[in-house]
């Protein structure tokens, strides 16, 4: 007791706490950035490789669907992962919710950013390398990567619509569009994947549960219950959102792509995203567990 | 400068943890937090370390809002069953990583005491045992670089020897940098040689604190005859806080807290109770001191 009364007085000086609650966030998340780079670039060589060995078997068709739809399937995971999962360790650091959702914002435009940039290297590389007589295998797949940014970069037009019908397209990709539109998708799909993760958090499992068990049930009854002029409504507003708003005709480098839309969309989308999860964290907690009252 | 807790309420669903609880924790003392299972302890801890969020009430520090404020929660860490790591992670990499993200962690005492324990290093933290984690989280929080450092159940499942050890810990730790430490727990007796102040809670509203060696005047057992410890309590106008009865006697804790006027009588009543068993008793009838374990004992049990 005499001991702690001489040593009174002594206390602790900070220096910048602020700035170590944003670092101690910063550490987790550049843990989670590459994780969702890896997962990314594990998604597109098993792609590759599937698709690699199903024209080596022969007879095996690949389904018909773009290779972002895997990258940002897996982006979405690895976000909702780390939304759901990272918050406990800063929390109980003294990081503040409001840290907690704007680091992982700035993650999410990391990992997007980056996945972006891998993605124009493989499109370089395949262009590159296409000649090769060991690549021709993975021809078919590889075209696939990104096919819509892709087609987008292929088109001069993309930006500008005064140049209308007339305009003739440039033999020449625009890798800035290109990668411009693989960090949206993913930007999107990561926000998302966040907003799911709290989501999950606050539901528990059994809400979880739940929740899966009713968007089940909507998908397959959405076909039926809803008007097909709703439905075609919602199919266009969607293109348009994507960008697939076009002036020509087909998909070609005649039509007239649009990247505004689909940047548009990806800021509100973000911004929705980032609403839906600070109103869910907000209230989020760790809770007392069992081995407390052990 | 101190932390507040003003009004806090909490519920879980229809139950309530806290009931427009106050308490204060001042500068470099170190609290006992006690109360029967339920009673609201962590759940009190829990939002003092912004783990939860009260439904009424504030928490202030120095002056400021706790909650959300990361300058101020910078200054305050909460130790208790949930640990923010993986379980997977080595008890190494865990303080390599408390080191790394603040300069100031103690890492040589972490490390002295991870030994003083006999915990290994490179033990994975989910297969160690339930005495074993405990003081791996313990020793962590006891290694913060905090002002306010406080404690949830430091003895979960440690065996008596180490349960004095985690005694000896949180002495040393308090001698090599001076703060506020706040002990929720059960093992009264094991703890009640370092605290200075005990605050008692129950049924999520606080209903003692007192500073621990004024317990001789804050309250007293008297033993005696039923009808004459009655009579000698309300001559002198002490408060029967318990009784039991031993066949023709009893055993009476009194002292001038009352359980129905819980905030803020305590520290008027020590003084004026003070040397309230100096007097002469009548034939009979003995007094003495009680322990800290069984005042809070016999505080809580009448309520219930």
């Amino acid at each position: 007791m005499g001991d702690r009364g001489l040593l009174r007085g002594v206390g602790i000086r900070g220096d910048g706490p602020a700035r170590r609650t944003r670092r101690i966030a910063w550490m987790r998340e550049r843990r989670w950035i590459a994780m969702g780079v890896v997962v990314a670039v594990v998604a597109l060589v098993l792609d590759m490789l599937l698709a690699g060995v199903g024209h080596l078997l022969g007879g095996i068709v690949a389904p018909d669907h773009d290779m972002l739809y895997w990258l940002c399937s897996f982006t979405l995971a690895t976000s909702a992962v780390a939304s759901w999962s990272m918050f406990r360790f800063l929390i109980c650091q003294g990081v503040s919710r409001r840290t907690i959702v704007t680091t992982q914002f700035a993650g999410n435009a990391c990992i997007a950013a980056a996945v972006g940039a891998v993605l124009t290297v493989v499109a370089v590389v395949d262009i590159v390398v296409i000649r090769v007589p060991a690549w021709q295998i993975f021809v078919g797949r590889a075209e696939m990567i990104a096919r819509y940014p892709y087609t987008l970069s292929w088109n001069p037009r993309y930006l500008s619509d005064e140049f209308g019908r007339t305009a003739v397209p440039m033999p020449r990709i625009n890798w800035l569009v290109l990668t411009l539109a693989v960090f949206a998708f993913l930007m999107m799909a990561a926000m998302i994947g966040q907003t799911l993760g709290e989501l999950a958090a606050r539901l528990q499992v059994r809400g979880v549960l739940a929740a899966l068990a009713v968007a089940f049930v909507v998908a397959l009854l959405y076909g039926r219950l809803v008007p097909s002029g709703i439905r075609d409504t919602v199919d266009r507003l969607l293109a348009f959102m994507m960008g697939v708003y076009q002036r020509g005709v087909g998909m070609g480098r005649e039509s007239a792509y649009s990247l505004w839309p689909l940047l548009g969309s990806m800021v509100v989308v973000s911004l929705l995203c980032g609403t839906a999860s600070w109103l869910l964290i907000r209230r989020r907690e760790v809770r007392p567990g069992i081995e407390a009252m052990a | 400068m101190s932390l507040s807790v003003t009004a806090l309420t909490k519920q879980y669903g229809g139950s309530t943890a806290l009931n427009r609880l106050s308490v204060t924790f001042e500068p470099n003392v170190i609290y006992g937090l006690f109360g029967r299972n339920g009673a609201g302890k962590s759940t009190l801890l829990g939002c003092i370390g912004n783990r939860l969020i009260p439904d009424t009430g504030r928490i202030v520090l120095d002056g400021e809002p706790l909650a959300e404020c990361e300058r101020l929660m910078a200054r305050v860490y909460l130790a208790n069953e949930r640990l923010p790591w993986w379980d997977g992670v080595t008890l190494s990499a865990m303080l390599a990583d408390c080191a790394h993200m603040d300069g100031r962690f103690d890492l040589g005492l972490a490390r002295e005491l991870v030994a003083r324990f006999g915990l290994s290093p490179d033990a994975v933290y989910g297969r160690l045992s339930l005495g074993q984690r405990t003081m791996a989280r313990m020793l962590i929080g006891l290694c913060m670089p905090v002002d306010y450092l406080f404690l949830d159940e430091p003895t979960t499942g440690l065996d008596p020897v180490n349960r004095r050890l985690m005694v000896e810990a949180v002495l040393e730790a308090y001698r090599r940098r001076s703060r506020t430490i706040v002990i929720a727990t059960h093992e009264i007796a094991e703890f009640a040689d370092i605290l200075e102040r005990a605050v008692i809670i129950d049924q999520g509203r606080r209903i003692d604190s007192f500073e621990v060696q004024d317990l001789c005047s804050h309250a007293a057992l008297l033993v005696g005859p039923s009808d004459v410890v009655r009579a000698y309590a309300a001559g002198r106008g002490l408060r029967v806080l318990d009784v039991e009865h031993r066949g023709d006697s009893v055993s009476a804790l009194v002292g001038m807290v009352s359980a129905s006027e819980p905030e803020g009588g305590a520290s008027a009543s020590v003084a004026a109770s003070s040397g309230f068993i100096t007097g002469g008793l009548p034939d009979g009838v003995r007094a003495r001191t009680p322990d800290l374990q069984t005042y809070m004992t016999r505080l809580v049990q009448r309520r219930h």
